[in-house]
C-alpha cells in the first residue's frame, strides 16, 4: 500500500499534469464510442438477431466502466496540483540554504502540516480501505514534515528512514548516523559516490575520521550539542574523501526518533545527517555562511538571555509591585515614568491616571511650588529627602516621606529621578497627637508652677503680715509687765509670760513658713557649690553648741562640688546637722557627712548622693515618710523644741533641684539621711 | 553734735511707731521724731522742706522707711528721694518685716543706704534705735543742708 502512495507520489509534477491528461481523453473517447455503438448496435440486433443479449450486455459494462473511469480522471486532476505543491513545500522546508528566518518560521510549519493532511485526505479517497490515522502516519514516516516529533505522535517504528534514504536517492547526499560512534548506518547513492566509499565501507567508519584532524575537536563537541539539542544546521567542515581530495561540506544535522511500546515518550534513534558540498562555493560564502552560523549561535543565545530575562523580569515585578513602599520614577522634566501597584492602591489612582502624567498632580497644591526647588537640588546632588503631601481619591491628603535618587549616566548627566515614598500620615498623627499632649502638659506643669509660686508667694506675705501683730504682742505684753507690774498678781504674770511663750513659738511657725517658701524658689542659674565650705559654716554657726555639750561635725572623705544655689544648699546642710544634733542623747553627739557611691537605690542621671548620720535617737521606720511632711513633730515640745518644718523645708530644697531625699534609721540606732544633687562635674 | 537728731519714720503700723518710739525714749536717745503712715504725704512733707529755705534746720538726719505702704510703696518712695537733686542726700534706712532678697536687692537698686529688719524682740529694738543713733547721728558725718549754700 505504501508503495501505492510512494509512486504516486514520485510522480515529477510536469509529468503528471502534462502527459497523463492525453492518454485519458483518447480513453474516454474510445470508451464513449464503443458504448454508444453498443447501443446502436443492441436496439438493431435486439430486433433482428439472437445475439442481441451479449451485445447488450457489453453496452452495459461499457457505460459502467465509463462512469468509473470519469470519477477516476476527476480525483486525479485534483490530486496533481496538491502534489506539486507538497513537493514545493518540502523542497523549501527541507533546503538547506533557505534563510535562517524561515528555519522556524511558523508559518512555513503550518504550511507543512497543512498540505500534508490534504495530501492524505486525497489519499484516503483514492484508498477506501485505508483507515486515516494509518495514512498520516505514513505520511510522517515519510520523514519530510517534522523534525521534532510532536507529543504523542504515531511513529510507525520501522522502513520510515529507508523509505527516506531511497526517496533522497537520486542527488541529495542523506545518510544515518549512530548517535553514539557517528558510524555510518545508511547513505544515499550521491553520498556514497561524493565520499568514494562503499555503503559497506562507511559502516565501519566513523564520520569523524574523514574530518580535518584541525577540525576534529570542533565537529565532535558541535555534533553533540546537535544531538542533545535535537538539531543543528549549517555546520561547515573540511573533510577529506576516499580519493584525498579535500572537500568543504556544510552539514545539516537532526536527530531522528522511534516510538518504542513501553514509553510515552520516543527516543532517538540516530542522526540524519544532508551533505552539501561547498567546496566549489567562492570564499566570501564560505565565509558568509560561517557567519550565518555564528548568527544562528548568537541569535539562540539571546533568546535563551531573553528567556532568563523576562523570568527575571517577573520575579522582580512582584518585588517592585507588592512592596510596602510607594515607589515612582520620574523622569528630567517632572513626569512619571513608572510607579508600582502599591501606590496605585495607597492613592486610589488608575496606572493612567499616574504615568505619563507631572508629579506635582500627585501633591496637594500647596506643595507644588517646593517641588521645583527640590527637584533641581536633586539633579545637583543627587540624593535628597522630604516630606510632602500626596492628595490620595478618597479621603485627607497623605503625609508622604520621600527619599529620592537621581540616576545618571555614566558621563554623570542626570536621566531620572527614583523615589521611594512612606505613607507617614498615621506617624505624623500621632506625633501630633503626642505633641499636643506635651503641651498640654507643660501648660499644666507651668500653671502648676505658677499657683507653687503664688502659694510660696501667699504663704510669705501673709507670714509677713502676721508679723507685726505678733511684734505687737510681744512688745506690749512687755511694756504691760513693765508699766504695770506692781498691779498684776502673780496669776496674772504668769498669764502674761503664756503670752510671750506662745509669741515666741508662733513666731518660728512664721519664720519657717516663710523660709518654706523660700526653699522652692532657687535663683535663677546653677553655680559649682563647694559643700565642704557649707559644712564648715554650719560648723561655727553651731559653735557654742558643740563646745558646751561636746560632739562634732565630721566630713568622712572627700565632698565632690554639686550644682545649685548655695544659699539653699547651705540650709540643707544646717537643716540636717542641727537635727542630728538636737535629737541626740549620746556623751558625745557625732554627726558625719559622706558623699556615697551606691546609696542602695538608683537615682538621678547626673547626680551624687551624700549621707548625713547621726548617732542620735533614731528614727522608727512607721514615722519615715511623716518626717518630711510639714510642721510634722515626733516628740512632745517640752522634748525637743522645734516646730517641725525643718524636715520639709529639706525636702523641698532637695525637690527643687530636681534630686531626692530619704532616710534609713531604727528607734535607738541613729538616723542616716541621704540627699542627692546635680553633680558639678570635675 | 546736734542736739536734735531729727528721724522720720514712715510706717502705717501704729503699734510700731509706738514701739519705736518709746524704744528712743527709753534708750535716751536725743531725737526729733516726725511720723507719716504713707508715701504721699512723706514726699508733701520733704518736697515742700527743700522749697522752703526758712525750714531748712528741719530736714531730718534720717529717713526709716518701712516697705509695706499704703498707695504707693516704700520701694517707690525710696526711689523719689533719690531721684529729687535735693532729697537725695538725706540717708535712708529701710526698716521692715520683709527679708527677700528680691525686696532687699531692690531697695538697694532705688538708692537705700542701708537695710534693717525689723527685730522680732521689743530689748531689739532698743539696740536697734541706740546703733543707728551711734552711727548716723554721732559717727557719720551728714551731707550738707543745702549744696549751694
Amino acid at each position: 500500500m505504501n508503495r501505492t502512495i510512494e509512486s504516486a507520489l514520485k510522480i515529477p509534477p510536469a509529468r503528471a499534469s502534462n502527459r497523463m491528461g492525453r492518454p485519458l481523453v483518447a480513453v474516454k473517447i474510445l470508451v464513449q464510442v464503443v458504448a454508444w455503438s453498443s447501443a446502436a448496435a443492441f436496439i438493431y440486433v435486439v430486433s433482428w438477431h439472437e445475439l442481441g443479449v451479449a451485445v447488450g450486455f457489453l453496452g452495459g459494462t461499457c457505460v459502467v466502466a465509463m462512469a468509473a473511469l470519469e470519477r477516476w480522471a476527476e480525483r486525479q486532476r485534483w490530486m496533481y496540483p496538491i502534489e506539486e505543491m507538497a513537493t514545493k513545500v518540502r523542497a523549501i522546508s527541507e533546503n538547506p540554504e533557505r534563510p535562517i528566518e524561515t528555519l522556524d518560521n511558523p508559518q512555513l510549519a503550518e504550511l507543512v502540516r497543512a498540505v500534508s493532511e490534504m495530501r492524505s485526505k486525497l489519499i484516503s479517497m483514492r484508498e477506501p480501505g485505508v483507515h486515516r490515522n494509518q495514512s498520516d502516519s505514513n505520511l510522517a514516516a515519510s520523514g519530510e514534515f517534522d523534525i521534532v516529533p510532536p507529543e504523542g505522535f504515531d511513529f510507525t517504528p520501522n522502513g520510515r528512514d529507508s523509505t527516506e534514504a531511497r526517496w533522497s536517492a537520486g542527488s541529495d547526499m542523506v545518510s544515518r548516523l549512530d548517535l553514539d560512534t557517528l558510524n555510518w548506518l545508511d547513505a544515499s547513492d550521491a553520498d556514497q559516490t561524493f565520499l568514494g566509499w562503499p555503503l559497506r565501507d562507511l559502516k565501519q567508519m566513523s564520520f569523524l575520521d574523514i574530518v580535518d584532524a584541525k577540525e576534529r575537536d570542533l565537529a565532535l563537541a558541535q555534533i553533540h550539542a546537535a544531538i542533545d539539542k535535537g538539531e543543528d544546521h549549517n555546520l561547515l567542515y573540511r573533510i577529506r574523501n576516499r580519493r584525498g581530495e579535500v572537500k568543504t561540506v556544510e552539514l545539516h544535522l537532526s536527530v531522528r526518533y522511534r516510538k518504542v511500546p513501553e514509553l510515552e515518550r520516543p527516543i532517538p534513534a540516530h542522526l540524519k545527517m544532508s551533505m552539501i558540498d561547498m567546496t566549489s562555493r567562492p570564499p566570501a560564502e564560505l565565509e558568509s555562511r560561517k557567519r550565518t552560523r555564528e548568527l544562528v549561535e548568537i541569535n539562540q543565545q539571546l533568546r535563551r538571555m531573553n528567556r532568563e530575562l523576562e523570568s527575571l523580569k517577573n520575579r522582580y515585578s512582584s518585588l517592585y509591585h507588592e512592596a510596602p513602599s510607594l515607589y515612582l520614577s520620574v523622569d528630567a522634566t517632572g513626569k512619571v515614568i513608572e510607579c508600582n501597584n502599591t501606590l496605585l492602591g495607597t492613592l486610589g489612582r488608575q496606572r493612567v491616571d499616574v504615568i505619563g502624567r507631572p508629579y506635582v498632580e500627585l501633591e496637594t497644591s500647596d506643595r507644588r511650588g517646593a517641588f521645583r526647588e527640590w527637584f533641581e537640588l536633586l539633579k545637583l546632588v543627587s540624593n535628597v529627602e522630604i516630606e510632602t503631601r500626596w492628595v490620595a481619591k478618597e479621603g485627607d491628603p497623605l503625609a508622604i516621606a520621600i527619599a529620592a535618587r537621581a540616576v545618571r549616566a555614566p558621563d554623570g548627566r542626570f536621566q531620572y529621578a527614583m523615589l521611594v515614598g512612606r505613607d507617614v500620615t498615621r506617624k505624623r498623627e500621632l506625633e501630633a497627637q503626642v505633641r499636643e499632649n506635651s503641651e498640654r502638659l507643660a501648660q499644666a506643669n507651668n500653671e502648676l508652677q505658677r499657683k507653687n509660686k503664688e502659694l510660696d508667694q501667699f504663704a510669705y506675705i501673709v507670714a509677713h503680715d502676721l508679723k507685726e501683730p505678733l511684734r505687737t504682742l510681744t512688745a506690749f505684753s512687755g511694756f504691760l509687765e513693765r508699766d504695770c507690774g506692781d498691779a498684776i498678781t502673780e496669776v496674772g504674770r504668769e498669764s502674761l509670760q503664756h503670752i510671750m511663750d506662745a509669741s515666741r513659738r508662733m513666731r518660728a511657725f512664721i519664720d519657717d513658713l516663710q523660709t518654706l517658701g523660700r526653699a522652692g524658689n532657687v535663683t535663677g542659674e546653677f553655680v559649682r557649690v563647694n559643700l565642704s565650705v557649707l559644712v564648715d559654716r554650719t560648723r561655727a554657726d553651731f559653735a557654742e553648741q558643740l563646745r558646751s555639750r561636746g560632739g562634732g561635725i565630721v566630713i568622712q572623705g572627700r565632698l565632690p562640688d554639686v550644682l545649685g544655689d548655695p544659699t539653699r544648699i547651705g540650709q540643707l546642710i544646717s537643716n540636717l546637722v542641727g537635727n542630728g544634733l538636737k535629737y541626740n542623747q549620746s556623751e558625745r553627739p557625732l554627726v558625719e557627712i559622706e558623699a556615697v557611691a551606691a546609696p542602695g537605690r538608683t537615682i538621678p542621671e547626673g547626680h551624687i548622693a551624700f549621707e548625713v548620720r547621726d548617732n542620735g535617737i533614731g528614727i522608727d521606720p512607721q514615722f519615715h515618710a511623716k518626717v518630711f511632711q510639714l510642721f510634722r513633730r515626733l516628740h512632745a515640745r517640752e522634748e525637743y523644741e522645734g516646730t517641725g518644718a525643718g524636715l520639709a523645708i529639706c525636702q523641698k530644697i532637695v525637690v527643687a533641684h530636681g534630686g531626692e531625699i530619704w532616710v534609713e534609721s531604727q528607734a535607738g540606732k541613729g538616723a542616716r539621711f541621704f540627699f542627692t544633687l546635680p553633680a558639678a562635674g570635675e | 553734735m546736734s542736739s536734735s537728731f531729727h528721724i522720720l519714720l514712715v510706717d502705717d503700723s501704729p503699734t510700731d511707731v509706738l514701739i519705736i518710739g518709746r524704744a528712743l525714749r527709753e534708750t535716751n536717745v536725743p531725737h526729733r521724731l516726725t511720723t507719716f503712715a504713707d508715701g504721699f504725704s512723706t514726699l508733701d512733707y520733704l518736697r515742700a522742706l527743700s522749697r522752703d529755705d526758712s525750714r531748712i534746720d528741719e530736714t531730718p538726719d534720717l529717713i526709716l522707711l518701712d516697705l509695706n505702704l499704703p498707695g504707693i510703696d516704700g520701694c517707690e518712695v525710696l526711689a523719689s528721694i533719690k531721684s529729687d537733686e535735693e532729697l537725695k542726700l538725706i540717708p535712708v534706712v529701710m526698716l521692715t518685716t520683709s527679708q527677700r532678697e528680691e525686696d532687699v536687692a531692690q531697695a538697694y537698686r532705688a538708692g537705700a543706704n542701708t537695710f534693717i529688719r525689723k527685730p522680732d524682740e521689743y530689748a531689739l529694738y532698743q539696740e536697734l534705735v541706740k546703733t543707728l543713733h551711734r552711727y548716723w547721728g554721732l559717727s557719720a558725718l551728714r551731707p550738707p543742708r543745702r549744696l549751694h549754700a
